[in-house]
């Protein structure tokens, strides 16, 4: 059972009271952008087997979105974090090196 | 209102009378002035004072006698004119069952995926949460008392799963208030 601690209403949540939102740290290709940039923005995703970084949403809860860093083999999870940025913020990065040195995902190590 | 259900087993089960509620939503300075000016506090985080529930970082729900709910109403909207803010009535939206007794914290824990011994969740508490499979505000009012804020269209469901699990037959004694 995975369980997150939700950064806005500080719940420890269960992943039936979450809504799974998909990866991280996306940056949106809209109107106006190359047709490579909206292809990777729509279809390519990571898919790794370690450390991950995904969107979450407390719902059944405080309705608001965060983002976990977790690993997707032992379902550790390093942290939770505000969905208010865009990369993950240092202590969340330590706490993985900590764990998986030498992580990498994306642009982020 | 009449004809309130009710159900007895582990734990009693009392649907409330139509409660006056307000859903007031803005940051925590204009939330906080807002509740001020109709005598009311700002609950901590996770936490019901009584008449207000913390709902979300920018969010609570005000709960006053039905009867002056358009008064109450008013005076949140005036005090938040201007600012970005929401005060709505959404009194017909919900109903409130009360659970009582020994078993309150078991029979809770058997239908929300939360931790409810007393160290997680102490007498004041409010989560936000599932009700088996619909959504729901519990309130532990008291150690033996709580009460569940659900949608009114689910209401006859929410009745229903609390009764199988208070069922007379149906006792764990997990939890210390109500070891057998
Ligand atoms: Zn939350």
């Amino acid at each position: 059972m995975l369980i997150l601690t939700c950064p806005n209403c500080g719940e420890a949540k269960d992943e039936t009271e979450l809504h799974a939102g998909g990866e991280a740290h996306l940056k949106r290709f809209g109107p106006g952008s190359s047709d490579a940039d909206f292809e990777a923005y729509l279809f390519e995703r990571e898919n790794p087997k370690g450390v991950h970084f995904e969107r979450w949403h407390c719902a059944p809860g405080c309705g608001k979105w965060f983002h976990a860093a977790r690993c997707t083999m032992t379902n550790e999870v390093f942290g939770t974090y505000s969905a208010q940025t865009t990369e993950p913020p240092e202590n969340i990065k330590d706490a993985i090196t900590a764990k998986r040195p030498g992580w990498h995902w994306r642009q982020f190590s | 209102m009449s004809n309130l259900r009710s159900f007895e087993g582990l734990v009693t089960v009392r649907e409330m009378p139509l409660r006056g509620m307000i859903t007031l939503r803005g940051d925590t300075e204009v939330m906080t002035a807002a509740l001020k000016s109709v005598g009311f506090e700002l609950p901590e985080r996770g936490m019901c004072n009584g008449a207000v529930v913390w709902m979300s970082p920018d969010e609570v729900l005000v709960q006053c006698p039905h009867e002056s709910v358009g008064q109450t109403l008013a005076a949140l909207q005036s005090a938040t004119q201007s600012m970005h803010a929401l005060a709505l009535d959404v009194s017909d939206t919900r109903t409130v069952f009360e659970i009582t007794g020994a078993a309150t914290r078991e029979v809770l824990a058997k239908l929300a995926p939360i931790d409810l011994r007393s160290a997680q969740f102490p007498v004041g508490k409010v989560r936000r949460t599932r009700l088996a499979q619909i959504p729901c505000a519990v309130w532990l009012r008291e150690e033996s008392a709580a009460e569940a804020i659900i949608f009114r269209s689910v209401a006859e469901y929410a009745l229903g799963v609390l009764q199988s699990a208070a069922h007379p037959q149906a006792a764990v004694g997990y939890f210390a208030s109500n070891k057998m």
